[in-house]
Order: C-alpha cells, then sequence, then structure tokens
C-alpha cells in the first residue's frame, strides 16, 4: 500500500441547485489529482453512496427537496462508518441560523457566496 | 197586827219597786255593757285598722304639735312615734319646705287637702317622697285636731321621674330628629306632625292636622301601593318598611322610606299609626346612578372584542365573564362562576401564574404575555392578559382582559419563516452570481474561455431569477398601492398573441436544458382582451414561468377559446401537479410548497390580484402529484 501525502480524496456533494453543481464543477476544474467529487441532486441517493463507497468529505446543501440537508446529516452521523466523516455544510443560511438546529453539531460552515479561494482553503484545512 | 201588815206590804212594796229598780238598773247596766262593748269592739277595730295600715295616720293639734302618729311611722319616716309625738315635726327636705309649709298652714286653717307630695328626711337620713292627705275634725265650730294620711310614694315618684325622662326623650326625638313622625287615625287624619315633616314635606302642622294625608302627601301614582298598606297596617298586618312617592307642598316628588307602627286603644283596637319617614331621594337617585353605570360597563363588558375575567383576589374564583371569555375557555357564565384560576391553566404554568397573579394585586404587574391557557376540552392556547385592581359595588376584584394570540403567535411565525424563504430565494441568485463572477476572473486568469462561457451562463441565469423574483415582490407591493386608489383610467386592449409570444422568447432559455415544449394555440376570435398589456405580460410570466419550473418533461400548452364574451385562456402542463391540501393555498402571498423551490411564492397571489383590478378570475387544477397542472384565466373580451 502505497500511501502517499498526497493521496487522492473522495468528496460527495449533495446539492440540488443545478447551477451551483455546474459552479462546483468549475471550482474542482485542474484539481483532479487532488480531489475526486461524486455529486448527487438528491440526499435520499446521496445516503446510498455512503453506504456503498468511501468518502474523505462530504459538502452538504440545506435547503432540499423532498429529504432536507439537515435530515440527510443526522442520518450520515448515525451510520457507524460516517460517524466522524467530515462535513462541510454550504448554504446561503448564515452559520448562526444553522447551528440553532440543533441537529447540526460537528459540522463546518461556510456560507454562500463562497470564492472558489475560500472552498479550497476550507477543504484543505479539514482534509488536506 | 194591822200595823205590822201595812208595813209588809209597804215593805213589800217597796222591795218590789227596788227590785224593779235594781232590774232597771241591771238591764242598763246590760244595755251600757253592751255598748261599751260595741264601742270597746269599733274602737279595737278601728285601731287595729290604724296600726295596721300601710298609711301614716297622723293627729296634729292646730297648733301644729302632732298628738298621735300610728306604728307606721317607724317604717315610713324612721322615727318611733314617740318621738316625733308632742313636737312639731321639722322633717322636710329644705327645697320642699317653703311650698308643704305654706300648704299646711292652710290647713290648719280648715282648709283640707289631698295628695300634696313632698319630700322628707328619715331618721337615718334618707329621702322619701311622701303624698299628705288630711281634712280637719271640728268641735263646736271649732278645729280640734287634724287628721292626716301619709303614704310613702318614693317608689311610685322613681316610676314617675323615669316615666317622665322617658317621655322627655321621646319628646325630643320627635321635634328633633331627623325623621319625619306623622301621626294619623283611623280614617287616614294626620294627628300628628313633627317639625321635620314640616321640613321635608312644606306643610306646617296647622295645614295638615285633621286633613286625611292621602289628598295632599301621596301623589296618584303612589295612591294604589299605599292604599294597600293602609289596609294591611289596619288588619293588623305590620308590612315592615315601605317605600314609595310622595308630594310635596311645592309639588316636588321626593322618595321616602316609611316605617310604620300601629297604635292600639286598651282592647286591642286600632286606633291609628305612627309613621315614621326617611327621605331617601337622593339615595335612590345614587343607586339608579349606580344602576347606570353598571349598566355601561356591563354593555362594555358585553361587547367587547377581547375576553374579560372578573376574579376575586382573595379565593381567585370567577365573579364573571363577558361572552367572548367564555367562548374563549369554552365554557357557559355559570361553569365559569365555579371556577377559578388555577382551573383554566395547565398545570405546569399554575405556580408561574399565581406567582404573577400576586403581583398584578400589588400593583406591580400589568401585562402578561403568551400566557398558556387551557380550554374546558383541554387544548391549550396562548393569550396576552391585561390585568388590574379594580372597585366594584365597593369590593376589589381583579380584572383581567385576555387577546388570544396563538394566531398573531402562529403569524410571528409564519413571517419569520417567511423572511426566512424570502431571504433565502432573493439570497441564493444573488451568491450564485457573485460565485459565477469570481469563476469568470479565474477563467480570464487561465485564458479558459469554456470556463468563462459557463460561468457567464450561470450568472445570467440566476440574474434573471433575481430580476424576476425582484419584480414580483416590486409588483406585489405595487397592486397594494392599486386596490387603494381606484383605477378610472379607460382599459387598454391587448394582444393575447403579442404578449404570448414575447414570453415564449423570453423563457426559451429556460426550456434549454429540459424536455418540455411550449405551443401557444390561440384562436383569432380569442385574442384581444379588455386588459393592459403589461397586466396582461405579468400574468402569464408568471403561469408560464410556474408551469416550466415545476415540468421536467412533457409539454405545456397554451390555450384560448371565446365564451358569451369572455375570453378563457388555458395553461396545461405536464409536470409534477399540486397536492389536494395544497390547492387552496397557491394563491396565498409567498406560498411555496416546499423553501427549496425556486422564486419569491408571489407569483400567483399577483396573478389573482391583477384578475381582480381587471374584473378577471384565475383558477388551478390539478389531479394530484404527479397529474400535471392546468391554469385557467378568465378575462373580458376586447
Amino acid at each position: 500500500m502505497n500511501t502517499t501525502k498526497t493521496a487522492v480524496k473522495n468528496i460527495l456533494i449533495v446539492e440540488d441547485d443545478y447551477d451551483m453543481r455546474q459552479l462546483y464543477q468549475l471550482f474542482f476544474k485542474g484539481l483532479e489529482d487532488r480531489y475526486v467529487i461524486t455529486m448527487e441532486d438528491k440526499a435520499e441517493q446521496a445516503l446510498r453512496m455512503l453506504a456503498n463507497k468511501h468518502f474523505d468529505l462530504i459538502i452538504l446543501d440545506i435547503i432540499m427537496e423532498p429529504l432536507p440537508g439537515d435530515t440527510f446529516f443526522i442520518c450520515a452521523r448515525s451510520y457507524k462508518k460516517t460517524m466522524f466523516l467530515p462535513i462541510l455544510v454550504v448554504s446561503v443560511l448564515s452559520p448562526s441560523v444553522l447551528l440553532n438546529l440543533k441537529k447540526i453539531n460537528h459540522a463546518e460552515f461556510i456560507q454562500k457566496p463562497v470564492t472558489q479561494e475560500a472552498l479550497m482553503h476550507k477543504i484543505k484545512e479539514m482534509i488536506g | 197586827m194591822k200595823k205590822n201588815k201595812k208595813i209588809d206590804v209597804a215593805l213589800k212594796k217597796e222591795v218590789t219597786k227596788l227590785r224593779r229598780q235594781v232590774v232597771q238598773l241591771q238591764i242598763q247596766e246590760g244595755k251600757r255593757k253592751k255598748a261599751e262593748d260595741v264601742l270597746r269592739e269599733s274602737e279595737l277595730k278601728h285601731r287595729r285598722m290604724i296600726e295596721n295600715a300601710q298609711a301614716l295616720v297622723m293627729l296634729t293639734r292646730p297648733d301644729a304639735v302632732v298628738t298621735y302618729l300610728s306604728p307606721s311611722c317607724k317604717e315610713i319616716l324612721g322615727h318611733k312615734p314617740s318621738e316625733l309625738e308632742g313636737t312639731v315635726p321639722n322633717i322636710f327636705h329644705p327645697d320642699d319646705a317653703k311650698r308643704v309649709q305654706r300648704a299646711l298652714a292652710q290647713a290648719l286653717k280648715g282648709k283640707s287637702g289631698s295628695g300634696l307630695e313632698y319630700r322628707v328626711i328619715t331618721k337615718k337620713g334618707q329621702i322619701k317622697w311622701i303624698s299628705h292627705s288630711w281634712s280637719s275634725v271640728l268641735q263646736d265650730k271649732r278645729i280640734r285636731e287634724i287628721i292626716s294620711i301619709i303614704i310613702d310614694v318614693t317608689e311610685r315618684k322613681k316610676v314617675e321621674e323615669a316615666l317622665q325622662e322617658s317621655e322627655q326623650r321621646y319628646r325630643d326625638i320627635y321635634h328633633t330628629a331627623p325623621l319625619a313622625f306623622v301621626l294619623w287615625d283611623r280614617n287616614c287624619r294626620v294627628t300628628g306632625w313633627n317639625e321635620c315633616a314640616r321640613k321635608l314635606f312644606g306643610w306646617s302642622k296647622d295645614e295638615v292636622l285633621g286633613r286625611n294625608f292621602f289628598k295632599f302627601l301621596i301623589p296618584k301614582e303612589a295612591r294604589a301601593q299605599v292604599k294597600d298598606v293602609v289596609a294591611s297596617l289596619f288588619s293588623g298586618e305590620l308590612p315592615s318598611r315601605t317605600i314609595n312617592k310622595n308630594l310635596t307642598k311645592s309639588g316636588k316628588i321626593v322618595i321616602c322610606e316609611w316605617n310604620n307602627t300601629i297604635c292600639y286603644d286598651t282592647d286591642g283596637s286600632v286606633t291609628g299609626v305612627i309613621s315614621l319617614a326617611l327621605d331617601i331621594t337622593d339615595r335612590v337617585k345614587a343607586e339608579e346612578a349606580l344602576r347606570e353605570s353598571e349598566q355601561r360597563f356591563k354593555d362594555i363588558f358585553d361587547k367587547a372584542a377581547d375576553g374579560i375575567l372578573v376574579a376575586d383576589p382573595e379565593t381567585r374564583k370567577f365573579y364573571d365573564a363577558n361572552k367572548i371569555m367564555c367562548s374563549m375557555l369554552g365554557f357557559n357564565l355559570k361553569e365559569i362562576k365555579n371556577i377559578g384560576i388555577d382551573d383554566i391553566h395547565p398545570i405546569e404554568s399554575i405556580s408561574y401564574i399565581l406567582e404573577q397573579f400576586n403581583k398584578i394585586k400589588e400593583g406591580q404587574l400589568r401585562l402578561i404575555q403568551d400566557l398558556p391557557m387551557k380550554r374546558k376540552n383541554g387544548s391549550i392556547f396562548y393569550a396576552d392578559i391585561n390585568s388590574y385592581p379594580i372597585t366594584l359595588l365597593g369590593r376589589t376584584y381583579i380584572i383581567g382582559i385576555f387577546r388570544d394570540v396563538t394566531e398573531r403567535k402562529q403569524i410571528e411565525q409564519t413571517k419569520a419563516g417567511l423572511i426566512r424563504d424570502v431571504s433565502h430565494g432573493l439570497k441564493t441568485p444573488i451568491a450564485m452570481t457573485e460565485m459565477a463572477i469570481s469563476i469568470t476572473q479565474e477563467g480570464i486568469r487561465l485564458q479558459d474561455f469554456d470556463q468563462i462561457m459557463k460561468a457567464q451562463e450561470i450568472a445570467s441565469n440566476n440574474i434573471k431569477k433575481l430580476r424576476k423574483d425582484v419584480d414580483n415582490i416590486l409588483e406585489a407591493f405595487t397592486l397594494d398601492m392599486r386596490k387603494l386608489h381606484v383605477e378610472k383610467k379607460r382599459k387598454r386592449r391587448s394582444s393575447l398573441n403579442a404578449a404570448l409570444s414575447q414570453i415564449a422568447r423570453d423563457m426559451e432559455y429556460l426550456l434549454d436544458d429540459k424536455m418540455v415544449t411550449l405551443k401557444i394555440d390561440i384562436a383569432e376570435d380569442a385574442d384581444t382582451i379588455l386588459i393592459d398589456k403589461r397586466d396582461l405580460s405579468v400574468v402569464f410570466n408568471n403561469i408560464i414561468d410556474n408551469a416550466i419550473k415545476f415540468t421536467q418533461e412533457g409539454s405545456i400548452t397554451v390555450i384560448s377559446r371565446d365564451e358569451d364574451n369572455r375570453i378563457v385562456v388555458a395553461v396545461r402542463d405536464t409536470g409534477c401537479g399540486i397536492a389536494s391540501e395544497d390547492r387552496k393555498r397557491v394563491f396565498e402571498r409567498f406560498f411555496k410548497r416546499h423553501p427549496a423551490v425556486g422564486g419569491s411564492g408571489l407569483g400567483l397571489s399577483i396573478c389573482k390580484e391583477i384578475m381582480g383590478v381587471n374584473n378577471g378570475s384565475i383558477t388551478i387544477e390539478s389531479e394530484g402529484l404527479g397529474k400535471g397542472t392546468t391554469v385557467v384565466v378568465e378575462l373580458p373580451k376586447g
């Protein structure tokens, strides 16, 4: 097993907005050697994805339907496998509002709009 | 012998004579003895009478010296008869002495007298009242002596004095009390009338004595009532208190409270009545004013739009509640009067509420917000309470004015939710545009045209979304203003086709990524509508935007037809449809099925309001989720 410091990280992005998904594509363009992204537009499918594949980070939107992001969060945290998996919540809602939803804890927050630079910096901080 | 015989006969004669004389003497002696006995008996009888009489019998010589006092002297005067006999007694009370001596001087001259009352001082220094009656005994036209009968009247005098005092007291009351005394006889004629009666009714004693009081004291409206009272008084019934109107001399009517006492004579029949009257006109007026004020309060109480509850500060039980309060709590008034504060709140809040209640009692607190209340059926609601002590008929109560704020709370929660949603709705396209712009800058730096193009598209789309949302919000506000200023300008005519064609062009970019076709089929005779071009655009922009948003694949068709001078336009899509429970809410402002759905949530509400202003209507039909939606718009033909 060759575990180099620059191992590729798998990131699961759960985001229902088409444009936002496009933006994420653009954000991560050219960084395929470091980050491999998997996008899901429905939280339910994303949960199934979690069960089958290994991820190093989840980037999560909150306001989605039919299953909202905070419910996804609880489910992810209740799986033994993903109990301590780093989750980055990306939303227009401010972190203070999100923390009021007591369910969202042990997560990192970043508020939209977010520059590519800021996003990458945060990701590096979380998983390297 | 002859001589002897003659002497014998003479002797015998003499003896017989003597015997006769002796017998006579004996008879006389007997008579005399009898007379003596009678006299002795009589003397004894009289002596006994005198000596045993309680009255003091006194004999006085014309020179005022007392010759005899009966044994009662000891009891009445304290002296033994022997101590005073032979003297001119000086035992009069100094205050009475002069009066008495004058009278007794007359007595010694032969005048008799009776019932002279005066005080004496007994041997022991006691003061007693005696009543002295006397007459003189004449002999040979001269006064031999004066016989006096003296009775101890001390007790009687005491009673007399007490009676006099009592009489004086009653006399005082009669004359000075603030009660009017009216005395009247069986024929309702006035027999007594005191000063107070004069002051109260105006007539003087002379003006009313002997007159039937019905003729001047009772006004027409009170006659029947007073007649009844009089009848029952004379039949022995005592109506304890009656209140009726009375006439005064000046013609003014007063209201008096009458207390009547029946007077009887010795054989029990009614002779008349003593009536006492108290002028209660002012009191009655005050009572009426109080009742009026009470009625006013009752009106406010009953008609108030908020619930009002009145509680006893000590028992915490309810004294009164208005209708609204009863319906708020689900109890009827009778039930509410049997319960208290402890019964209308959920158990866990009671200690807090009692704490607040005490503060209210002391005037420290007046407003409690969001207080939980428990209805009869156990359900909970919230109320704001304004509470403070009040005085009702002299007693202090705590009054609470309740306003159900459940609705307000819900509205507040909805508002908070709305603000969150609208903010999110607006912030999202702004954030997207900002991010897209930063990506564009990166793209320019990297000379990556593909990146620049994609980013620009994202920016453009989101700016359009933003514009639509901002337009809708502004439109909603403008509509509010338009409703206030009723538009009188002439309605313009617009072409459906023209408007729809423009909309189709504007929305083309949205259809690009979807497998959805937009078909517009407007008949020529169903094209012109009596509506402003701008309003028509706004309406169909919103309807078609919705159709596109909620349809992922299939088609959107717009058709119109003429129906009796009205144009009916239907926009049917094969999209996700509307759940039945949401159908009635779709026209509400800011209603969105889910916060994740893009847009302001104002589209349909704007359409409806524009329809209202333009004499049109809009309805929405859907067989349910997944079964598409049809929006039908109806407007006057232009």
